[in-house]
């Protein structure tokens, strides 16, 4: 599922790279944030809370209210938003505090 | 009449009220906004860091033990009796040593408590990474206690409050006493910030305040006040469960069921001396955490999310003050010494006493009076 | 091993308060200005650019705010000041400002002068349903779509109040976002205020066209705009599948029958903003409650200094008054640190911020009349239910705060310490604002009575390796209790 629009001619995106999520390879370009490379294809569950084990995404986007978060090589509470994608990245969303 | 809603006035309120008295406590600000709702949670029931391990010392501290066993089982049945989810988990404590020389203190405090009936025992390095994984490999050992951990502040206080509500108590908020009055028949007329009102018995729990409060009929109870800083980290799975401190740096380290990592030990805060507003050092902070990563290193990339400070306050001896005033019958004191882990007592034997003027454990080591002066 | 270093001005926030601060008080001759922003470029929210790698072929197509933005980014790379990307101050003590940067180092700059310049971030609005996915700030949204180009969801409604969603919606739209409605809390501006904001259109043409540039996009594209509506209610298992509307009043109070429902993947949200005063609180500064500029914003005076002496604020992060006054108020934030540092007379600084005070009571005129056609409604802080979630991050619900409150107690850090409501990540910005207005209604207090939330360091959460340091320990202290 890509949401990525086209740009129209007026910007081009960042290089393409292999990133894994959940445990499998998905495509995502340089310069977008792990958010945006989820959103791209259609995955906005990012993690289960802790307490009532509910669904949480994207809220502020801007690193304020600490909702996005994901496990990213193994350490958890990474706000999604606010990390770039790099080649190889293993992201994973998070359950809980990242059992 | 209690004054001050902290753990000490609102657990004495519990106990007067669940016994049928007739109860009033009075609190200038809001209930839990001291001492009482600004310290770590720890459940002590080994004997803490002292800077002196004499026999002298210890047998000063030898009383304490009986208070120590009676909240070690009043705290067990505590959430039956108050109704409310506490926080408590006792899983065990380990104060561990980092050299050999605060090793050698140990082996001479675990000696020194079992042969005053605390059950501690002295743990090598191999066996504390097997009682709690995670712990710094350059530790020299340790002393262990197995029920010792910790519960939670913050909602404990309410708790009592709640219940004491429920039992018949009246507690007003925003009501400061600014002086007291003997009045005929033994009786006090306290002047709050809203109004005269007269009371029987006056119980002062005011915490660090409770030598102001002392001092409005005439008696001096000194006190050494003190801020102290506390951090708390961002939540994470469960890596620690049980209660860490230091014999030679100031630590406390506990992880909470929510997630969360406590962090204290004692590190200065500071108090505005007008305003009362406290606030937190850059110094306590970075001193803090460093003892805490270096005692438990996975805390090294877990981020701290807040700090407080809470004043606290001690007397010369460090010793708890629980008593009835010989010179102003009907004034009783009540103040520190472990004040959370022993609070629930300290409220149980404070209304025995109200009560039926005896109490269960010899308090006479507490005296409020043990001083000896009153104000001119 | 942590840094210690000295600078005479540090600047915290790289938007375009932060910006124009530096570039002036490079202009009036301070030699070492740095400024410090948490993203890894400076431009703040409304001047965000493109990451690393991207390449902008056509940057009169990339919008206006990015060319505006450019130019300001341009000029502020110039002016020589040092800029701190990636960097997080986590707290001032004095004139100590503590900083660390993600996986780097850590210390503290010693500061002559500090301008705080932190923007601001959107208003949280509680409602049933809000924490969902798919739900999300106005804000996140055209950051989202803007500066990666990636749409948040198939069928979006857009929920707000004020020229920022009318902006946004068209924005977003017209790079292929699929808005399938606007609803503005806010009555159809009538005659009154569309004289108002005629008369205060001197000097600021460019703003008015702006808007009726937007109006006319949305018009042309068939998007429908309702006034006085409001989003009551997000519904879905998993994600977001329905947004419940309603009409509102003129408090913004929903109307009883007026439900309707609409099938959408997401709802964007924008009442506003509130201003970052997390700083300005922990170094003890005097604020005020102002709803129209987003709640308790910092006093100052007309050198932008707040109580504290040596600390400047400037921009979003003192009241939400947009890019156009932060650039202003910017200037003469670092016009009047210049001065402070002896680096300009009282009479050359006046001469120097005299262009921008005139354009800032410009700009003022054209914001007050835009307060009026939009003002806060009240009801923006009553849409929660009780088993409304009210703090995200702690998972506290509107009832559960409201049943913490202990003998008639009306303090929030009660509710805080009893229900945990506040102790979250985001250290209570999400939900603090709602807290209050619900205790507050219930005690039959306004929100500004109430106390906040003590503030302290670190206003954000700072990784232990980075800020732990072997410190020596005087007289020990026991841990009592």
């Amino acid at each position: 599922m890509d949401r990525r629009l086209p740009t129209h001619g007026d910007v081009s995106r960042g290089e393409t790279i292999t990133i894994e999520v959940d445990g499998e390879p998905m495509a995502a370009h340089l310069g977008e944030t792990v958010a945006g490379a989820l959103m791209a294809e259609g995955r906005r569950v990012f993690r289960e809370t802790f307490r009532r084990s509910r669904p949480r995404g994207l809220y502020c986007g801007m690193g304020v209210c600490f909702d996005c978060l994901v496990v990213i090589d193994g350490q958890p509470n990474n706000r999604a938003c606010m990390t770039y994608v790099t080649d190889g990245m293993k992201v994973a969303t998070q359950k809980g505090w990242g059992e | 009449m209690v004054i001050g809603g902290g753990l000490l006035g609102c657990a004495t309120a519990y106990y007067l009220a669940r016994d049928g008295m007739d109860v009033l406590l009075l609190e200038r600000r809001e209930l839990n906004r001291e001492a009482s709702g600004t310290n770590a949670g720890s459940l002590h029931f080994q004997i803490l860091r002292q800077d002196d391990y004499s026999a002298a010392r210890f047998a000063q501290l030898r009383p304490t033990v009986e208070l120590h066993e009676c909240a070690s089982a009043l705290w067990k049945g505590l959430e039956e009796d108050l109704q409310a989810d506490l926080g408590i988990r006792r899983l065990g404590g380990l104060l561990v040593a980092e050299n050999r020389e605060q090793l050698d203190t140990l082996r001479r405090k675990v000696e020194l408590e079992n042969s005053m009936g605390v059950k501690t025992e002295l743990v090598g390095p191999a066996d504390i990474r097997e009682i709690c994984p995670g712990l710094s490999e350059h530790l020299a050992g340790a002393d262990y206690h197995s029920e010792e951990g910790f519960a939670n502040p913050l909602v404990t206080v309410p708790a009592f409050a709640r219940a004491a509500l429920k039992s018949g108590a009246r507690i007003r908020l925003h009501c400061p006493v600014n002086a007291i009055d003997p009045r005929p028949g033994g009786r006090f007329r306290l002047h709050t910030g809203t109004g005269t009102v007269d009371a029987g018995r006056v119980v002062d729990a005011a915490g660090a305040w409770s030598g102001e409060v002392a001092e409005m009929v005439g008696l001096r109870l000194p006190l050494t006040a003190r801020v102290l800083h506390v951090n708390v980290t961002e939540p994470r799975p469960p890596l620690l469960r049980l209660l860490i401190q230091h014999a030679g740096r100031r630590l406390t380290l506990k992880q909470k069921e929510q997630g969360n990592f406590l962090i204290g030990g004692g590190w200065p805060g500071r108090a505005d001396p007008e305003t009362e507003e406290k606030t937190t050092t850059h110094g306590s902070l970075a001193g803090n955490t460093w003892v805490a990563a270096a005692t438990f290193p996975p805390l090294r990339n877990v981020r701290v999310i807040r700090t407080w400070a809470g004043q606290t306050a001690s007397s010369p001896d460090l010793m708890p003050t629980l008593g009835e005033s010989r010179t102003v019958r009907g004034f009783f004191a009540m103040q520190g010494g472990a004040g959370f882990t022993l609070g629930p007592v300290y409220g149980r034997l404070m209304a025995e006493l109200v009560r039926t003027g005896r109490t269960s454990i010899p308090i006479a080591p507490y005296d409020p009076e043990r001083f000896m002066a009153t104000a001119v | 091993m942590s840094f210690e270093r000295s600078r005479q001005l540090v600047i915290v926030g790289g938007g375009p308060a932060g910006m124009a601060a530096a570039i002036s008080a490079r202009a009036a001759g301070v030699e070492e200005v740095t400024v410090i922003d948490e993203r890894p470029h400076l431009g703040g929210q409304i001047y965000k650019q493109f990451a690393a790698g991207w390449k902008v072929l056509d940057p009169r197509r990339a919008g206006k705010e990015f060319v505006r933005g450019r130019r300001v980014i341009e000029e502020a790379e110039r002016c020589g000041a040092e800029v701190m990307p990636g960097s997080v101050v986590w707290g001032i003590w004095g004139d100590r400002v503590a900083v660390y940067r993600e996986g780097g180092d850590a210390g503290v700059i010693v500061a002559g002068r500090i301008i705080l310049a932190p923007g601001a971030y959107d208003r949280p609005v509680a409602f049933p349903g809000w924490t969902l996915p798919g739900v999300m700030t106005a804000g996140g949204a055209q950051s989202l779509v803007k500066a990666q180009r990636v749409i948040p969801g198939r069928r979006i409604l857009m929920a707000g109040s004020g020229p920022l969603i009318l902006a946004f919606s068209a924005q977003i739209h017209r790079y292929g976002a699929n808005v399938v409605a606007v609803c503005e809390a806010a009555p159809f501006p009538g005659p009154r205020r569309m004289l108002d904001l005629a008369a205060a259109a001197p000097g600021n043409f460019d703003l008015l066209a702006d808007g009726l540039g937007y109006m006319s996009y949305l018009a042309r594209k068939r998007v429908p705009y309702r006034y006085s509506h409001m989003i009551v209610r997000a519904e879905g298992k998993d994600e977001v599948e329905r947004a419940v509307i309603a009409r509102v009043d003129e408090q913004w109070r929903p109307v009883p029958g007026t439900e309707q429902s609409i099938d959408v993947d997401t709802i964007c949200v924008g009442y506003g903003f509130f201003p970052s005063i997390e700083l300005s609180r922990v170094i003890g500064a005097q604020h005020v409650y102002d709803e129209d500029l987003g709640g308790h914003v910092p006093v100052r005076d007309r050198w932008m200094r707040t109580t504290q002496p040596g600390v400047f604020a400037a921009g979003d992060g003192t009241g939400v008054a947009g890019s156009h006054v932060a650039l202003e108020e910017g200037s003469i934030a670092g016009i009047a640190a210049a001065m402070e540092l002896g680096k300009v007379t009282e009479a050359e600084a006046d001469h120097l911020a005299r262009p921008k005070r005139e354009r800032l009571a410009r700009l003022e005129r054209f914001r007050s009349a835009l307060n009026k056609t939009y003002p806060v409604g009240p009801g923006v802080y009553e849409l929660a239910s009780p088993e409304t979630v009210v703090c995200r991050c702690e998972e506290v619900t509107a009832a559960e705060i409201l049943d913490s409150l202990v003998a008639d107690s009306s303090d929030p850090n009660g509710v805080k310490s009893i229900t945990r409501a506040g102790m979250g990540l985001c250290q209570g910005r999400n939900c603090q604002r709602q807290i209050a207005a619900l205790i507050a209604r219930h005690a039959g207090k306004k929100i500004d009575e109430l106390p906040v939330f003590t503030p302290r360091p670190p206003v954000k959460p700072v990784p232990i390796d980075l800020i732990a340091e072997e410190r020596p320990e005087e007289a020990w202290i026991t841990e009592v209790g």
